[in-house]
């Protein structure tokens, strides 16, 4: 059989190609671009259809099949530069486009009239053509149409509207569509069917780009039969070809052959030809299910490789790297829940691996949505679905930023563990259904052992950290400081030691909650004021320690003395009067001042006892000297020093006393007597010696904060109003920040704090009751109350003592302690005390 | 994906569900985007001056209980001295455009009030919306489309109805009729004549305007005093009509010169969808439905409060958008107090608390960085019903009343206080010895009604009420807009008996002047 009789084939492999992709595109959502497709497809079934029939002698013959074929062949051009403009969403080029159809219009019109095909025929097999005087017009007509195409395609992807991954076949395709146009201008060549070879890989070409990417959705089921029956399709072509040839091979060599011999040939054939089925079997799985095979292996080892890791880093790294390999996001990050309620960011490659730039609260719409059992949530649900209209403007933003494209839960049973939000591919491409089932897989198996992992971390953490301020805890520290020392990690550092300064005093004052908000807000300064490579850790009550590495001598001093600055500020800016809390710091170098961690500690602790003497609020860096004086002083030096001290807190409290005094003398002889009953009362209540200086001086001093009161409230003769009475109450506080800021006396504050709470709660500033009020404060509230009964006030004549005590009796257990009330009026009935 | 894309890609389904998806809403997921985006302003407002100027320093309420509680109810006086000098750097946002209104009663002359960027983006989608609904005859199904032609007969920049446009015009085209450019030249009379106009020869399928405005136009053609040359004219002057519009007018031409027969707008256009604003909407529906054959959807908003509710399917009242402000409501009763007592702190009920058949008034927060906290808009809603059954709405469908009693709007073109009467009174000279004025309805048009009791006996009612048409037109141009362009007379003037006030103070210890009630009016008419 000559050559010329197997090309009658090409065009029919041809027309079953293109019959076989329109049957595609009716398995697919109708749209713009399947329905351009699909009229450049029929342009194509009719080419090459024309061009099988007319190689068969079919009646009425080849000339009228040409024609049919040119049918095809002026039809192509324009719609698939139709087909361009849809795809490329190009809205400029009507003119263009209307000019193509007229003038294809024009043309089919003289195709039949014999303008463009004057004859064609075929002579044993050979097709012989006469070219009309309007075929090379048409010619060049449709290649221009087909650059046009191209240029239109190339102009997109300059301009970045398309990526040019997506459109790269049917450029390729399209070179091959413009070279076999070309071809037909050579009639030594025209006469094979290469054009139509050349179209259909084109064909096959654009169906791949559809497929690939995503242009259409073409389910499943149909993309998988169809490229099965292309399969099928091309081997059975090949081997009736095969066969066909083989038989007339023999026969040229004059052998009849009889069927044995054929059904022979046939079976050595299809052994022969084994082999390149399972090449085109790989070819066709390569080609379509490529990322199906990948997927496979992936899961594959990630089952395998993830039991074995318990480290939620390691874990968690692994997840997003088989994530990436497998669906080649632009990005992928990971939400892990952290504690009850939140679900932040956690980046394993990081050092600070938690992040709240995402943080999402339990109660979150997109939380809420997988709660709801959905498997996967897109960008565009979240853009469009009422049920996010509640997301805030940054929360979108940053999903932006992330160049989300899909968020899947990790669930373990119901339970939500972390979502994974991944950006769009690099290619553009949109996720496949096998890829989100992939995903999912992989999210449902990786749960449980991120679970394990976060378990194992937190015990982790937990074990290392301090619960309350969330610092390294005590044991911690001295694990790294022997770190330090044992591996030389740094060749000099400091340890710091810090106290917090009257933290005792603070508690007893405002509670232990109180002081434990304190320390945690101590605990924020100290990271801010730190640098990031630095130590924190909460050594024990209210003392935390510091490791700086890299720094000693005066540098280690300026840092502690930043962070002690930071303490004070961050609470002297406070607007709450009532915060007063301050630090005192030691600091010591390694290795001059010590060479073990016993020693640094020990040291830093002895240059932090030099700084609480010194009068606190200090830093002190370490220096042998300290040490000397720390233990040289001896017993009587201590307690001259004492002595001093009580004499200049003395002379400090009649200083005080006597700044009120100039303020107004009523309020001063008020204070003396209320200190002088206030002595009496705690004596006779059996109280210490310590209680018993505490209220002398209390007494004197409780209200020392009516200098911040103006003077025409102090005076009024008339009752105070709402208002007046509020700025009255704030003389408490303000007793507290003048008394707070000299030396030796705070032990006066709580006494001072409390002397206008009432036993039944009902008294200012706090409203603390009963046995919470400190017993100096009850004392003072008995005997300040007595003492303004029983002395003439602006607004009133004094009460007679009698009366006093009767109005002290009645209020007995509502706003008086009743057994120090009642040792009151003891004191009274007994004589042991007279009015001052 | 803009509205655009969506319709080129036929996803009417997602576009359903973005744009009118809130109607598929029940109350706890209303409430729960209400209490989110709220929580997102409070972090805004607590960031700028003007946040903590209302709210207060350092108040930053966790909830929405919270900030009921601590932060005040505000009205414009208490945002005027940073809006109306446009001072950015006290805002939570930063503005891109002022949008302006008329402050009658107020302090000054205007209201500035700033649109961020997402408030834009919100007040589109809102608006799209609207117009979505309004092409549509029942859930899921709308006939909107790309390069609809629509006919935009509202006020351009800086007025709210101005800035949809430049909103929209992100998401679709539209050719307006005029130009957005063409229209902003024109004043608000010229265009709506210039666009209907060009819709003679284009065609028109969308409509956007006030009520009032379409009635009369109704009204001329049923009059003939437009549907005559006027309307046949355009097949002289202009080259370009149309071919449906050819057909339109031929048909009307043989309707009215051979058949002698009345031709109404409905028989020149077909529109797909007509959105009106303005306070009387309601008044006007049937008389638009008889003339244009289409019934209006309506919406409401304003300029501090943006679109805040639009109409779906018949009578059954508004829905409120769930992402545009925060919503309060002050009972009528304790609104009314309030307005007589300024001690008095009214409390305010939240969209899932209120009751079917009681009146409120509203107050807003705006959200996506607004200015406006807590704020009185001064306008009063009723909820009609807690859900809408028969289309399926599970949210509370409300009515727009009117304004607060202390302001008369007139068919959405002016807003009458008591100090523009007052001043009407003093241009006038009348010898008005006190007056009390009430908005009223007359077959179904709204009316200003004012009761004056004279201090002599020589005048008659006529006179009073020329010289206070004249003086209401001088001191009020909105006014005078209403009797230019609707070419209506919206006043009605009662002369009270002798002693009438006088006699009701020694009954009553309280009057009220703006829209008293019915007892109030039959009490000062009957005594003498």
């Amino acid at each position: 059989m000559p050559l010329f009789s197997y090309l009658i084939l090409i065009p029919f492999v041809s027309f079953l190609c293109y019959c076989f992709l329109l049957i595609i595109l009716f398995g697919t959502r109708k749209n713009k671009i399947t329905r351009y497709y699909a009229i450049y497809i029929i342009s194509m079934i009719i080419w090459s259809f024309g061009s099988f029939i007319m190689r068969t002698n079919t009646l009425p013959g080849a000339l009228f099949w040409n024609r049919i074929l040119c049918v095809g062949l002026i039809g192509m051009p324009v719609t698939f530069y139709h087909f361009t403009l849809v795809l490329t969403e190009t809205k400029n080029q009507n003119r263009k486009l209307l000019t193509g159809y007229i003038t294809g219009g024009l043309f089919l019109v003289a195709n039949f009239t014999g303008l463009i095909m004057v004859d064609a025929y075929s002579i044993n097999n050979i097709f012989y053509y006469t070219l009309g005087p309007l075929a090379s017009s048409m010619a060049i007509w449709s290649i221009t149409y087909l650059v046009l195409a191209f240029t239109n395609i190339i102009q997109k992807v300059k301009s970045k509207k398309i990526p040019y991954t997506r459109v790269k076949f049917i450029l390729v395709g399209l070179v091959l569509v413009i070279i076999g146009g070309l071809l037909n201008l050579i009639p030594t060549l025209g006469k094979y069917p290469l054009d139509i070879v050349l179209n259909t890989i084109n064909a096959i070409f654009i169906a791949y780009s559809i497929y690939r990417y995503r242009f259409l959705e073409i389910k499943l089921i149909v993309k998988k039969g169809m490229s099965y029956s292309l399969y099928t399709l091309l081997l059975t072509g090949v081997y009736i070809i095969a066969i066909f040839s083989l038989q007339k091979i023999l026969i040229r060599f004059s052998r009849d052959i009889n069927m044995t011999e054929t059904l022979g040939m046939a079976v050595v054939l299809a052994l022969v030809l084994q082999p390149l089925r399972n090449l085109l079997q790989k070819g066709i799985d390569r080609l379509f299910y490529k990322e199906k095979l990948n997927h496979q292996l992936i899961l594959r080892d990630f089952s395998r490789i993830i039991n074995n890791i318990l480290d939620l880093d390691e874990l968690s790294d692994f997840l997003l790297k088989s994530l990436s390999n497998a669906l080649k996001p632009k990005q992928i990050h990971l939400l892990l829940k952290r504690g009850d309620d939140e679900y932040c960011l956690f980046d394993p490659a990081l050092e600070e691996k938690w992040s709240k730039e995402i943080a999402y609260g339990s109660k979150h719409p997109i939380l809420q949505w997988f709660k709801q059992k959905k498997s996967w949530l897109t960008i565009n649900e979240i853009e469009n679905l009422p049920y996010f209209a509640g997301l805030w403007r940054t929360e979108k933003q940053q999903l932006y930023k992330l160049e989300t494209e899909l968020i899947v839960p990790i669930k373990l049973r119901d339970e939500i563990i972390g979502l994974l939000v991944i950006s769009e591919k690099k290619t553009g491409e949109s996720f496949t259904q096998e890829e989100i089932d992939l995903l999912t897989t992989l999210t449902n198996n990786a749960a449980v052992v991120i679970e394990n992992a976060k378990l194992y971390n937190d015990a982790k953490y937990e074990a290392i950290t301090d619960g309350l301020t969330k610092l390294y805890n005590h044991r911690h520290f001295h694990e790294i400081l022997g770190r330090y020392i044992e591996e030389n990690s740094s060749e000099v550092f400091s340890v710091a030691m810090i106290d917090v300064d009257l933290f005792k005093l603070y508690n007893d004052l405002y509670g232990h909650s109180a002081g434990d908000k304190a320390l945690i807000k101590i605990a924020e300064v100290l990271k801010k004021a730190t640098r990031k490579d630095d130590i924190i850790a909460r050594y024990g009550g209210e003392e935390f320690a510091i490791i700086f590495p890299n720094i000693e001598g005066e540098a280690s001093l300026k840092a502690i003395e930043e962070i002690r600055k930071a303490v004070e500020n961050s609470f002297y800016a406070s607007k709450d009067t009532n915060e007063f809390l301050t630090i005192s710091v030691g600091v010591a170098n390694y290795p001059k001042d010590g060479r073990t961690a016993e020693e640094m500690i020990e040291h830093a602790d002895t240059a932090m006892y030099v700084a609480k003497n010194g009068g606190r609020n200090q830093s002190v860096l370490y220096s042998k000297k300290d040490k000397k004086q720390n233990s040289a002083i001896d017993l009587c030096e201590k307690e001259l020093m004492e002595k001093d001290i009580k004499a200049a807190y003395f002379s400090a409290i009649y200083a005080l006393a006597a700044t009120i005094d100039a303020k107004d003398h009523y309020t001063y002889g008020h204070s003396e007597n209320v200190s002088k009953y206030a002595i009496a009362l705690t004596e006779a209540a059996g109280l210490g010696e310590e209680t018993v200086d505490i209220v002398k001086s209390a007494g004197l001093l409780h209200d020392i904060g009516k200098i911040g009161v103006p003077e025409s409230i102090l005076t009024k003769k008339e009752a105070l109003n709402a208002e007046e009475f509020e700025i009255m109450k704030r003389h408490v506080d303000i007793s507290i920040t003048i008394i707070k800021h000299v030396p030796g006396i705070v032990k006066v504050i709580p006494a001072i704090m409390t002397h206008h709470e009432r036993y039944d709660g009902k008294g200012y500033p706090r409203g603390i009751k009963g046995d919470s009020i400190p017993i100096e404060g009850r004392i003072l509230s008995i005997v300040d109350a007595f003492d303004a009964m029983t002395t003439d006030r602006p607004y009133r004549k004094a009460l007679s003592v009698e009366e006093a005590l009767q109005e002290l009796r009645k209020n007995k257990g509502t706003q008086f302690d009743p057994q120090l009330t009642e040792t009151f009026l003891n004191l009274f009935e007994e004589g042991k005390i007279a009015v001052a | 994906m803009a509205l655009e894309e969506m319709l080129r890609e036929k996803d009417y389904d997602k576009i359903w569900e973005k744009y009118c998806g809130f109607l598929d809403l029940n109350i706890e997921e209303f409430m729960q985007i209400q209490e989110r985006l709220l929580l997102e302003q409070i972090e805004l407002l607590s960031r700028c001056k003007l946040g903590k100027t209302i709210m207060g320093e350092n108040v930053k309420p966790k909830t929405i209980e919270e900030f009921r509680e601590m932060v005040p109810l505000t009205t414009y006086e208490d945002y005027a001295d940073f809006l109306l000098n446009k001072r950015v750097d006290v805002l939570p946002s930063k503005p891109k455009y002022w949008i302006k209104t008329t402050w009658k009663g107020g302090t000054h002359e205007i209201k500035l009030a700033p649109y961020s960027e997402s408030m834009i983006e919100e007040h589109t989608k809102a608006f799209l919306a609207s117009l979505i609904l309004a092409t549509s005859k029942k859930r899921g199904e709308f006939s909107l489309r790309e390069n609809d032609k629509f006919l935009y007969g509202m006020a351009p920049l800086p007025y709210l109805t101005g800035l949809a446009p430049y909103g929209v015009r992100n998401e679709i085209n539209f050719e307006y009729l005029p130009s957005i450019e063409e229209a902003e030249c024109l004043s608000f009379e010229e265009r709506n004549k210039v666009g209907f106009q060009l819709a003679l020869t284009k065609g028109a399928d969308l409509f956007f305007g006030l009520s009032s405005i379409l009635v009369k136009i109704g009204e001329d053609y049923a009059k003939g005093s437009t549907g005559g040359k006027g309307t046949f004219e355009v097949l002289k002057s202009s080259k370009s009509v149309n071919i449906k519009m050819l057909y339109k007018l031929g048909r009307a031409f043989i309707k009215k010169h051979i058949k002698k027969e009345t031709i109404f707008p409905k028989d020149l256009w077909d529109f797909k969808g007509i959105l009106c604003a303005g306070t009387d909407t309601h008044a006007f529906k049937d008389k638009i439905e008889y003339y244009w054959g289409k019934r209006p959807l309506e919406i409401y908003g304003g300029t501090e409060i943006a679109t805040v509710a639009t109409e779906t399917w018949g009578d059954s009242g508004l829905t409120f958008f769930p992402d545009v402000n925060f919503l309060e409501f002050i009972p009528e009763k304790d609104s009314l107090k309030s307005l007589q007592d300024k001690n008095f702190i009214p409390q305010t009920l939240l969209l899932n608390e209120i009751k079917a058949g009681e009146r409120y008034e509203l107050v807003i927060t705006k959200f996506r960085g607004g200015a406006f906290v807590r704020y009185r808009v001064g306008d009063v809603i009723e909820c009609l019903a807690l859900e809408n059954v028969a289309n399926n709405i599970k949210l509370p469908q409300v009515r727009f009343v009117d304004r607060i009693a202390n302001i008369i709007d007139l068919a959405g073109f002016t807003r009458i206080t008591k100090a523009t009467i007052d001043k009407a009174v003093a241009v006038g000279k009348l010898p008005v010895k006190d007056w009390v004025a009430a908005k009223r309805f007359e077959e179904k048009e709204p009316v200003l009604h004012i009761y004056l009791e004279m201090l002599g006996n020589d005048v008659d009612a006529n006179t009073v009420k020329n010289i206070l048409n004249e003086s209401l037109q001088k001191s009020d141009s909105d006014y005078k807009d209403i009797k230019m362009m609707l070419g209506r007379d919206p006043l009605r003037v009662t002369l009270l008996p002798k002693g009438a006030f006088n006699h009701f103070k020694d009954k009553q210890n309280t009057m009220i002047k703006m829209n008293p009630s019915q007892q109030t009016i039959e009490t000062l008419m009957n005594c003498s």
